[in-house]
């Protein structure tokens, strides 16, 4: 990963900055108190800070530290229980810390920093702009380059010289048992030294690396006797820094004590990918614009094929119906159109059909016979009857006119005849259009 | 600008692109379906158009609309003329009410003429004449009845006409 990264220093009241892999040193800025950042940002965005992840090293003042040895291996990787253990060692309460620890077996080594003191500043450096990813000890954070390099022994005491205090630090299998800041004073140093040494259960020779002390240091310490075989290792403290603070940026290495968690944030491992999952939000942010385009405009296409199809169902409308004005449900029109055209076709099994009498008349007048004189005086047809009254010279004539319709398709009632006082004979012939019904034998 | 107006800005982007591609996507999918319908409506409405060509050609048994006694006087009034029945002839016109025929939707809309005379021809003339009127017309009944007296060997013969003339009005309830 080449990236860009910054590690961000308090020390002795003032911000320093520097990029991972980048700068050989820390730029200093002026002294301010840890909660007002304005300078410190001032200065990296002038050196071309724009929002990359960045390390808080805070100094070993805001720390304490202490050791628990637990019941089991299992306890001992449990944080609830390890920040009870550590809450009996700690002059604050759990809740009120925020804390990390390293497990060796049933052993556990916890650095905390109260809440309430660190809080605040995380909280400027991020309202000023600053992606604070990741907060650890400066102290911790060198120790760690340190033993990943090799040049500490895995077990006894290191010395970490810096400034005005010095981080007194007992190593066990290459991880740490005890931490202690103190003044830079060469018999505090000494002392503390003695004591361990006194509290050492053998016979064996305390290895003390003392990184970046004087030789009035030293020195102090070579008096305490042949128990103890000090070292000195020259460190320049940026370079350290730096490349510590690059095995967490850069490599996504984890360090040894993480304080972005709980209240101060959770430490989060893919902070340091946010810049790659950023590129990856905005490859589906685009991804969903051109999707969201080609919905566009495959929807406009849709809608002018909507259109062209509704103006030829108005074409088709107005070709049929010239003067009507177009109705919104065409469809429908034209389908009432065409149940009223049904309705009144003459095809229309449904509908039902006139019968016009005036052909049947014609046809039981032409059923007449032409060779028989006789008189009509009353012809009445209905849709499927038909009544004739007139007179004859004899009653055998009226079964002459009854045989003759009958041959045309009428059905004749028998004939009333009625022999009139003065001449010939009255009848009346009931005649109906409908066929004979059926005779059953 | 700072990473947290950034951060706000691409919160706010991301939502309003993802809004936007939701929306479009509905807006896509409501266009297609009804461009679907749109092919649909006019294939089906093709097929009606060319029903209702083929129905305009053929023969109507009934009117759409009722029409006005003066329409229909009118038009008896023309087939007499036609039919050479002099006006004073026509006795009565006398509309009757409509009758629904069952449950179909045709009315029954009948008219009863009289006239005081007329000879057999011109009465197929008259009645011929109103069927081919538009609403057709139609003798339902027809009463002939003959004069009390034969007419003179050189006349022909004329009857007295009671006449139900009728016509279909196509009306869906």
């Amino acid at each position: 990963m080449s990236k860009v990264t910054w590690l961000i220093e308090y020390r002795a009241g003032s911000y320093r900055f520097g990029r991972p892999r980048q700068d050989g040193e820390l730029t200093d800025t002026s002294p301010t108190d840890p909660t007002d950042p304005a300078s410190l940002v001032a200065a990296m965005q002038e050196a071309g800070y724009s929002g990359q992840p960045t390390m808080l090293a805070i100094p070993s003042s805001w720390c304490v530290s202490t050791s628990v040895v637990l019941a089991s291996r299992r306890l001992a990787r449990n944080r609830q229980a390890v920040a009870y253990a550590l809450e009996e060692r700690l002059p604050l309460s759990a809740e009120d810390i925020v804390y990390d620890f390293l497990a060796q077996d049933t052993f556990a080594f916890g650095v905390a920093a109260d809440t309430s003191a660190l809080l605040p500043i995380v909280r400027s450096l991020e309202e000023a702009g600053l992606e604070v990813a990741t907060i650890t000890p400066t102290a911790m954070l060198l120790l760690e380059h340190l033993a990943q390099r090799r040049r500490l022994p895995s077990d006894g005491v290191v010395l970490l010289g810096s400034g005005e205090s010095c981080d007194f630090f007992v190593l066990a299998a290459a991880r740490p048992q005890q931490w202690r800041c103190l003044p830079l004073d060469r018999e505090v140093i000494a002392r503390e030294t003695a004591a361990l040494l006194l509290a050492q259960a053998n016979d064996l020779v305390l290895p003390v690396t003392a990184v970046n002390l004087s030789d009035e240091v030293a020195a102090s310490l070579d008096n305490l006797g042949p128990e103890i075989g000090v070292t000195r290792q020259a460190c320049d403290h940026d370079q350290a820094l730096l490349a510590g603070a690059a095995e967490v940026l850069c490599r996504g290495q984890r360090p040894w004590i993480e304080l972005r968690r709980d209240l101060i944030g959770e430490y989060d491992r893919y902070r340091l990918m946010r810049g790659s999952l950023r590129l990856l939000l905005l490859v589906v942010l685009i991804t969903f614009v051109s999707l969201t385009t080609v919905a566009r405009i495959r929807a406009s296409r849709y809608q002018a094929l909507t259109d062209a199809l509704n103006n030829q169902k108005q074409a088709l409308f107005q070709e049929l119906f010239p003067e009507a004005r177009v109705p919104t449900g065409i469809r429908s029109r034209l389908e009432s159109e065409r149940r009223m055209l049904v309705g009144m076709s003459v095809g229309n099994v449904q509908a039902p059909q006139l019968t016009s009498v005036t052909l049947r008349l014609v046809d039981a007048l032409d059923a007449l016979p032409t060779d028989l004189r006789f008189r009509l005086l009353e012809i009445r047809l209905e849709e499927s009857s038909a009544y004739l009254e007139g007179e004859v010279r004899r009653h055998g004539d009226v079964d002459l006119l009854a045989s003759s319709l009958r041959t045309r398709g009428f059905t004749v009632d028998p004939p009333r005849t009625e022999q009139l006082a003065s001449e010939g004979v009255s009848f009346s012939l009931s005649l109906s259009t409908l066929p004979p019904p059926a005779e059953h034998e | 600008m700072l990473p947290a107006k950034y951060r706000a800005l691409f919160i706010t982007a991301a939502s309003l692109c993802v809004v936007l591609f939701l929306l479009s996507g509905l807006d896509w999918h409501w266009r297609r379906a009804a461009a679907q319908l749109a092919v649909r409506e006019l294939a089906a409405c093709q097929v009606i158009a060319t029903e209702i060509e083929s129905l305009r050609a053929t023969p109507k048994s009934a009117s759409l609309q009722k029409q006005t006694e003066q329409q229909i006087t009118l038009a008896i009034q023309r087939a007499a003329q036609v039919a050479e029945i002099p006006d004073s002839d026509i006795l009565r016109i006398t509309p009757q009410q409509g009758r629904r025929l069952g449950k179909s939707p045709h009315i029954q809309q009948p008219t009863a003429v009289e006239i005081r005379q007329a000879t057999l021809g011109q009465l197929a003339r008259f009645l011929g004449e109103l069927s081919l009127v538009d609403v057709g017309l139609q003798s339902t009944s027809i009463r002939l009845a003959a004069p009390r007296t034969s007419p003179p060997a050189s006349e022909t013969e004329r009857w007295a006409c009671e006449l139900v003339l009728t016509y279909l009005v196509f009306s869906p309830e």
